[in-house]
């Protein structure tokens, strides 16, 4: 009879309660006891960081980072030019068309299928999947092949006559 | 005594004066077992901790995850590359459900050779063959949910096998005398249908989120309940 049992402080042996014979002596049950508690405790703060990095709201749909991509009048109306963005960490194709004055819109180049670069024909108006044969028309929308959707827009904008080319949107 | 000591014991007192804790806090922490323990003892606590690793890690993904026909695919890869972290949490409730059906069927083997099934442990044997059955439904159910080709075939072709049920399935003995047709039977109940479909993706959706896991709790509760009042098969009855 110790421990819990019956929950008498002099009831207690000297290993239930954390005496070994010398006082300065860590018993083997309290130390494997700590032990145990030790090691999931540190179980339980990895499930408990990853679960809040998880969770912690992210920007990822947003405009993300703006990247200059020059003076508006280098861009050609009605004509698409491959440029990139790397404001994610890494290389990006995007097509970008100036449609007007100061018009653009952004189509990010891999095939909504199976990520393949798309490839913009000016006399066909169209973007062509090398790999399965998806088309999708000049404004990026779905028409024909395997794709589920359009082409993925980035976020473009114009300030003082620069256009600042922005992340990937839906 | 120091007064912390004192301070947690008398917390405990406090609790136990009400609910009565004491009897199976000292069942938990002082429980009795022999002097020689080996890794097969281990198995049924792996598998509790699989499954606890599966129950937070699913609801961390059901966070992210739509059970729609049109978005189930697109979330699981927004998971995995634009979550932070989701790709662990995804693999580790992937590798998780893995680990827990090798582990339950390693337990339940065991449990089978050394003769755990016997008086006065049926019902835990009982309680632990259902709880493998459950194991497998969970991977079973989950398996569609990525909803890729792999997962709407492999669910095709096992749920194909409940059409030859007995008496409930339309090619099973005695199915057709019963009235079954393949509108109408074992398999239409469980896709929702007669094809692998959106209904069915919500069906198993619903099944591996909220019926099974409660159903396996429940079952768990008194596993676990009979395994201590019956003693472990490690130790003397």
């Amino acid at each position: 009879m110790c421990g819990w049992e019956t929950g008498n402080e002099t009831d207690l042996c000297d290993e239930c309660a954390g005496k070994a014979t010398h006082s300065n002596d860590l018993s083997r049950r309290r130390f494997l006891g700590w032990g145990a508690v030790a090691v999931g405790g540190l179980i339980g703060i990895g499930y408990l960081g990853s679960a809040l990095r998880l969770l912690y709201p992210t920007s990822v749909g947003g405009p993300g980072k703006l990247q200059d991509i020059g003076p508006v009048d280098s861009f050609p109306v009605g004509q698409y030019i491959l440029t990139s963005y790397t404001g994610d960490g890494y290389d990006d194709g995007v097509y970008v068309m100036r449609q007007t004055g100061s018009q653009f819109i952004a189509l990010d180049f891999h095939c909504t299928h199976l990520q393949c670069p798309v490839q913009w024909f000016q006399n066909l108006e169209r973007f062509l999947c090398p790999c399965h044969g998806s088309q999708y028309n000049k404004y990026g929308q779905h028409i024909a092949g395997p794709a589920p959707r359009g082409l993925f827009h980035h976020t473009i904008k114009v300030a003082s006559g620069r256009v600042l080319l922005g992340g990937q949107i839906t | 005594m120091s007064a912390k000591k004192r301070q947690r014991q008398s917390f405990i007192d406090w609790v136990d004066e009400r609910v009565g804790i004491k009897p199976a806090l000292n069942e938990m922490l002082y429980h009795r077992v022999p002097r020689s323990v080996s890794p097969l003892d281990f198995l049924g606590l792996a598998s509790l901790f699989v499954f606890i690793n599966q129950f937070v890690t699913g609801m961390l993904l059901a966070m992210f995850y739509q059970a729609s026909s049109s978005t189930a695919y697109q979330s699981i890869q927004y998971i995995m590359t634009k979550v932070p972290l989701g790709w662990v949490i995804r693999d580790l409730h992937y590798w998780g459900a893995n680990a827990m059906v090798v582990l339950v069927a390693m337990h339940m083997l065991r449990g089978f050779y050394v003769g755990a099934y016997k008086k006065p442990r049926e019902i835990t044997w009982i309680t632990g063959v259902v709880l493998l059955f459950i194991t497998i439904l969970f991977a079973f159910t989950g398996y569609l949910l990525p909803w890729d080709q792999l997962a709407i075939w492999a669910v095709t072709v096992g749920t194909n096998m409940a059409r030859a049920t007995p008496l409930l399935g339309h090619q099973g003995p005695f199915g057709p005398q019963l009235g079954m047709t393949p509108r109408y039977d074992a398999r239409a109940f469980l896709t929702a249908g007669t094809l692998v479909g959106a209904p069915t993706l919500l069906r198993f959706y619903v099944l591996h989120c909220i019926f099974i896991p409660i159903i396996a709790s429940i079952l768990m509760i008194l596993h676990f309940w009979r395994i201590r009042k019956d003693g472990g098969i490690s130790g003397p009855l």
